[in-house]
């Protein structure tokens, strides 16, 4: 009998038991003693049988890899060590090794099942774990492929170190390794040379994502990330990858730099050594320090030769020049030349307008290629300047910034992209249909390797800022315009020689435009009153945008941007990088200047107002009516303008006084609109002033990765209302309602 | 894109300011006698920071010529420019003076006369050098309002280019008379150009020869200013308020950016200056190194002492806008605590319909006015102040009382008489009187709060002829 429970337990079938492991209650050889004794063998038996079932199935064919390697652990190694227990009883048996076979040799059931009872124990766990990979058909009811991740295993097995049995915590810390070894060979094959893992690639936390129009995209989620993996290692491990990815393309292009090749295998042997060198199983510190020592031997070899610091500032420096618009000149010469292009557009329509009005309406929206000409000769004009010789950025931009009409890739929102996923939120008010009557926006393409610091996502957010910029000044120059219309700011034409003066004629014609003028002047003062204080809003509002929060903010950061980074800095995860390291470290890595560029542009986005909602909606109202404003002015002086050359000629004229009339009531109108515009968008202001107090003054960057740069803060909205509000503090004319 | 502005300097005042702003002009811009750049300027660490071709143009052989017109009826202050040391600067096709050389002898009429005989001659260089530039901005008129050539040739001037050049704006820098000034007739001359500046200019910064005269005896302590050292105070007046245009910066980058923000209502266009600390090379009690702080400027910028108009503002008069130009070590922190404590203090009134506000714009300055480039360094800050201030009609009152005090007795009116304007009868005067007496009703209705009303038309129109009756019905 003993032989029989002894194969029993091998897992072969017996007679003893029933099909789940109880002692067959219909043997009526056993006593009941004997049959409660072999009921826990019993069970040993049939857990063992269906484990090694079970096991062979996820070997083959469990989704992950670390799944496919722990089964095939227990298997191979746990399951065999039981094989051996069993063999190693039989020996004794055999031996009449005296520990197990009693005086007249006679062996004790008992003996054999206290022998296998810390297996009893073992064996539970192994299931429970096997069940944990893939439920079993008996456990699952319907859902066959419920299948854990690798991640949610190894956490699984970190749990069971944790039980309390040394005996289990032995096993669970064994299958531990065995589980993280298969996942650092993942790991590895990434960060060394940032390819997928062949096999199980679903299972991997970092997923290539290919659209047809847009570059692959590397993804990282954090649902199949092992818990011991921190979110800045996590991020350091997919950016290096990312890095080796963008080399490997940089190396293949025709010029691409043919040492390179030898340089990154001498440097994936070198971090290879750094894997290599970590206990199993992994320590969350060590793992990040491995990682963080790969990321910046990474950036300081290779890196910083296909994307050096200067090259980094060449593109900020564009940035900040045409997108920020530090230099005015740009916005100016792309102001004048949209407007010839729509004036001219206008011009050409009426006419249209009579013979075909569709086509009319259709040749209102503005083409890519027109966009294209525009900022060519916008670039033309930019170059002519004088001190544009040898200018780099100049160059560069020229190249790279394109004026179109907002793409279909705007649609897709990527906030997908986990990592952008805390960036600011633009209030989605378009300031960039200002500019032409249909909306545009300026974008740079970034190339590789440029991408490793720019995302789509900060390249749609400079295009935002840029678009309100531009709007505010064009509203600024269509209103200054105004004061360029001779005839309504001076007496034009000039009044009679002076000899006339003296003469009857003379001096009742004097009289009469004078007392003409006068009238006008004095028609005219609401409207010019309400001009000068829009223009005198817009011009403190862009003094203090431009002048104040980006200029001091992009300071701030292009100087943390240049400074070598310091132990603490240059490793986000918060851990003291290795002194040789920081020392030799010329330069911030490329993922440290994302995370504080995103950082940056987040807090300017916030300090720059843009990202609330209510504001923008008035000033971009404000902006739409200071156009009429200024549109219906204009028609009304020009009214005003033939009315008295006809006049003055003694011709009947064309226009009537009725049309002057409605042409002043229209232009009142929109002279209230912008009134009270101006009262909201300062209210507002007043508004966000008082919202915005203690932690709410500057940007939430809260749970933002920020590598290690602190953002400018200052240029609350405080001082904007000082300047708006001088003279006016007690005046009840622009008091909160 | 060049924004160009090109500068008429007209009769003996206009020409020697014109020269001293030249000269600073090229100091700042690191322009050297011949108008070839310094070698510091044209390779050093500053290289290109500046905007020269507002005022100058690049000749073929890259010299800076200044867009400058010199005009003048005699040949005394051009002869001097033209053999002084930057004589090799300017183009001598632009210099004009009168083949007879005889001068307007302090006559408006001989003046406007004398403009329209030699018209075609001075319209053409006018026309050649605006061809000349790619987007003109405008006309700066430098001149004298109490004498003859840059109060008749100027006033004939601004009425062409008003004519000429719709759309572009036209700007003065006019030296009205001080109250000792030895020119008899200056009431004259004054009132009839001051109709000129109120209907044909954009914007007139008005310097008077008393308040600048004071200004270099207070400040500087001279007893007896030369013409020199006055003009000297004119032209670095002139030379801070196109600092924004030569350094652009965020705001106020064109003419017309500074003029708008302003100006608001057409008429009203006359513009005061404060100016601080003075320092020059002719002003040498100047030469005392201070510390000054941005509150500071901005503090003194608005003490009536440091006017350069002798206005005398009554209860009622308001600013009507200010604007700060801030040059040297200023940060927008400092002009935030700066305007704090204005505010505080109730140091400027405002108008009650309008944004009231001082704007400040922090300008660049020229590397070049520093050490090593330098002998002595400026000072840390400096500011320039241009205000619109209802306070300046009292000045016009003075000259129309003036006027009406020589016109009651007749006297010194044969010399107008002779000339052209006045051929056939004296109706010259009577008009740009009541054109001046319209502008000092236009600055009173604009202190009132009902200005942009329509009752304030009523007030305008007939207040002028009322407050002659004794009665203000206000």
């Amino acid at each position: 009998m003993l032989h029989e429970v002894l194969l029993a337990l091998s897992g072969h079938p017996s007679p003893l038991f029933g099909q789940h492991g109880d002692a067959d209650n219909d043997l009526d050889i056993l006593s009941p003693s004997e049959k409660s004794l072999l009921q826990s063998l019993g069970q040993l038996s049939h857990l063992h049988t269906k484990l090694r079932n079970h096991l062979d199935g996820i070997a083959a064919s469990h989704r992950s890899i670390v799944g496919r390697a722990v089964a095939t652990s227990i298997r191979q190694t746990h399951l065999a060590r039981f094989q051996r227990k069993i063999i190693d009883v039989e020996r004794r048996i055999l031996t009449k090794d005296p520990s197990i076979v009693g005086a007249y040799n006679i062996v004790p059931l008992s003996t054999i099942v206290s022998d296998f009872g810390e297996w009893q124990r073992r064996m539970q766990l192994y299931w429970d774990i096997a069940c944990f990979m893939r439920l079993d058909r008996e456990c699952a009811a319907k859902d066959e492929q419920q299948e854990c991740t690798g991640a949610a295993l190894i956490d699984r097995l970190r749990v069971d170190t944790r039980t309390g049995y040394p005996d289990i915590e032995a096993v669970a810390l064994e299958l531990s390794k065995v589980a993280e070894a298969a996942w650092l060979r993942q790991l590895a094959s990434w960060v060394l040379h940032g390819r997928l893992p062949t096999h199980g690639a679903d299972d991997f936390f970092i997923r290539l994502e290919k659209s047809e129009d847009e570059p692959e995209k590397v993804v990282r989620n954090t649902v199949l990330l092992p818990s011991f993996v921190s979110k800045a290692t996590a991020s350091s491990m997919m950016f290096i990858g990312q890095s080796l990815r963008q080399l490997e393309h940089h190396v293949q292009q025709p010029g691409g730099r043919g040492t390179m090749t030898a340089e990154t295998q001498a440097l994936s042997r070198e971090h290879s050594k750094h894997l290599a060198r970590l206990d199993l199983p992994l320590d969350q510190v060590h793992l990040a320090r491995a990682v963080s020592a790969i990321r910046q031997s990474l950036s300081q070899g290779v890196l910083q030769s296909l994307l050096p610091l200067s090259e980094i500032n060449l593109l900020l420096s564009c940035m900040r020049r045409y997108f920020l618009v530090e230099d005015g000149d740009f916005a100016l010469t792309l102001i004048a030349e949209a407007e010839k292009r729509v004036s001219a557009k206008q011009q050409g329509m009426g006419k249209l307008l009579q013979d075909h009005p569709a086509k009319a309406l259709q040749s209102l929206s503005v083409k890519d290629s027109e966009l294209g000409q525009c900022m060519a000769q916008t670039w033309k004009s930019l170059a002519s300047r004088d001190d544009d010789e040898d200018d780099t950025v100049f160059a560069f931009a020229r190249r790279r910034i394109v004026l179109a009409a907002p793409g279909s890739n705007n649609s897709r929102p990527s906030t997908s992209h986990s990592l952008s996923s805390n960036s600011a939120k633009v209030s989605a008010i378009e300031f960039g249909d200002l500019l032409f009557l249909t909306p545009t926006c300026l974008s740079l393409a970034i190339e590789s390797p440029l991408n490793l610091i720019f995302s789509t996502r900060d390249m749609e957010i400079y295009s935002s800022i840029n678009a309100y910029l531009i709007a505010i000044r064009r509203a600024h120059l269509r209103l200054s315009d105004l004061w360029r219309r001779t005839s309504a700011r001076r007496d034009h034409p000039a009044p009679l020689n002076p000899r006339y003066s003296s003469t009857v004629s003379g001096r009742s014609q004097l009289a009469k435009t004078r007392s003409r003028h006068r009238e006008r002047m004095a028609a005219t003062r609401r409207t010019w009153a309400t001009s000068s204080a829009a223009i005198f809003l817009l011009s403190e509002t862009a003094a203090f945008l431009e002048g104040e929060i980006i200029r001091c903010s992009w300071d701030q950061f292009t100087s943390w941007v240049g400074q070598p980074p310091t132990s603490e800095q240059s490793d986000d995860s918060g851990i003291e990088a290795d002194e040789e390291v920081s020392s030799s470290a010329a330069q911030r890595d490329p993922e440290t200047i994302a995370a504080g560029h995103r950082a940056f542009l987040a807090a300017l986005v916030y300090a720059l107002l843009l990202t609330d909602v209510l504001y923008t909606k008035e000033v971009r109202a404000l902006l739409g009516n200071i156009d009429q404003l200024v549109i219906l002015f204009v028609r009304l002086l020009d009214l005003q303008h033939t009315l008295d050359q006809d006049d003055d000629a003694g011709l009947d004229t064309t226009h009537t006084a009725a049309d002057e009339r409605k042409a002043a009531l229209d232009l009142d109108r929109a002279r209230k609109k912008v009134d009270s515009d101006l009262k909201s968008v300062v209210n507002r202001l007043r508004q966000l002033d008082q919202e915005r107090i203690g932690a709410a003054r500057y940007s939430d960057l809260g749970s933002m990765e920020t590598g290690g740069f602190e953002p400018w803060k200052g240029g609350g909205v405080d001082r904007l209302l000082m300047k708006l509000e001088f003279g006016r503090v007690r005046d009840e004319g622009y008091d909160l309602v | 894109m060049p924004r160009e502005i090109i500068t008429l300097q007209a009769g003996q005042c206009g020409n020697s300011v014109g020269s001293q702003f030249w000269q600073q002009l090229c100091q700042e811009h690191g322009i050297n006698q011949d108008g070839n750049l310094h070698p510091y300027a044209a390779e050093g660490p500053h290289a290109g920071g500046d905007r020269k071709d507002v005022f100058f143009y690049q000749s073929d052989d890259t010299r800076y010529i200044p867009r400058a017109i010199l005009l003048d009826l005699e040949p005394r202050v051009i002869d001097s420019i033209l053999s002084g040391p930057y004589k090799n600067i300017y183009n001598p096709e632009n210099v004009y003076v009168h083949k007879s050389g005889t001068g307007a002898g302090n006559n408006w009429a001989a003046g406007y006369a004398m403009g329209e005989t030699i018209q075609d001659e001075v319209l053409d260089i006018i026309d050649r050098e605006a061809d000349g530039s790619d987007s003109l901005e405008g006309f700066m008129l430098l001149h004298s309002i109490a004498g003859g050539t840059g109060s008749g040739l100027g006033s004939f001037l601004l009425e062409r280019l008003n004519d000429r050049f719709p759309k572009k704006l036209i700007q003065t820098y006019s030296v009205f008379p001080g109250n000792q000034d030895d020119i008899v007739v200056q009431p004259y001359n004054s009132l009839l150009s001051l109709r000129r500046l109120t209907q044909n200019a954009d914007s007139v910064v008005v310097l008077d020869n008393g308040a600048l005269s004071r200004i270099a005896a207070d400040t500087l302590h001279v007893q007896e200013p030369s013409f020199a050292q006055t003009n000297q105070l004119v032209s670095t007046v002139m030379c801070a308020s196109t600092a924004t245009l030569r350094y652009p910066g965020y705001m106020h980058n064109d003419l017309v950016g500074i003029v708008a923000s302003l100006i608001p209502t057409p008429r009203c266009h006359f513009l005061q200056t404060s100016y601080t600390p003075f320092t020059g090379n002719n002003v040498e009690a100047a030469k005392l190194v201070r510390k000054t702080t941005v509150l500071d400027v901005m503090r003194r910028l608005l003490q009536p002492k440091n006017r350069m108009v002798s206005a005398n503002p009554s209860k009622t008069s308001c600013y009507i806008s200010i604007l700060n130009i801030i040059m040297g070590e200023a940060d927008p922190t400092d002009v935030h605590k700066s305007l704090l404590r204005i505010r505080e203090r109730q140091l400027a009134t405002f108008i009650p319909w309008g944004p009231a506000s001082i704007q400040v714009a922090l300008s660049r300055t020229s590397p070049y006015l520093q050490p090593p480039y330098s002998s002595r360094p400026p000072p840390r800050v400096s500011g320039l102040m241009l205000a619109n201030h209802t306070g300046i009609a009292t000045l016009f009152k003075r000259i129309v009382a003036q006027y009406d005090m020589l016109r009651k007795r007749n006297a010194f009116l044969e010399q107008y008489k002779r000339e052209e304007p006045f051929r056939d009868g004296l109706g010259e005067f009577d008009e740009a009187r009541t054109v001046a007496v319209d502008l000092i009703a236009e600055y009173e209705a604009a202190e009132k709060a009902n200005y942009l009303s329509g009752d304030g038309e009523e007030e305008a129109e007939t207040g002028a002829d009322r407050r002659t009756d004794g009665v203000t019905g206000r």
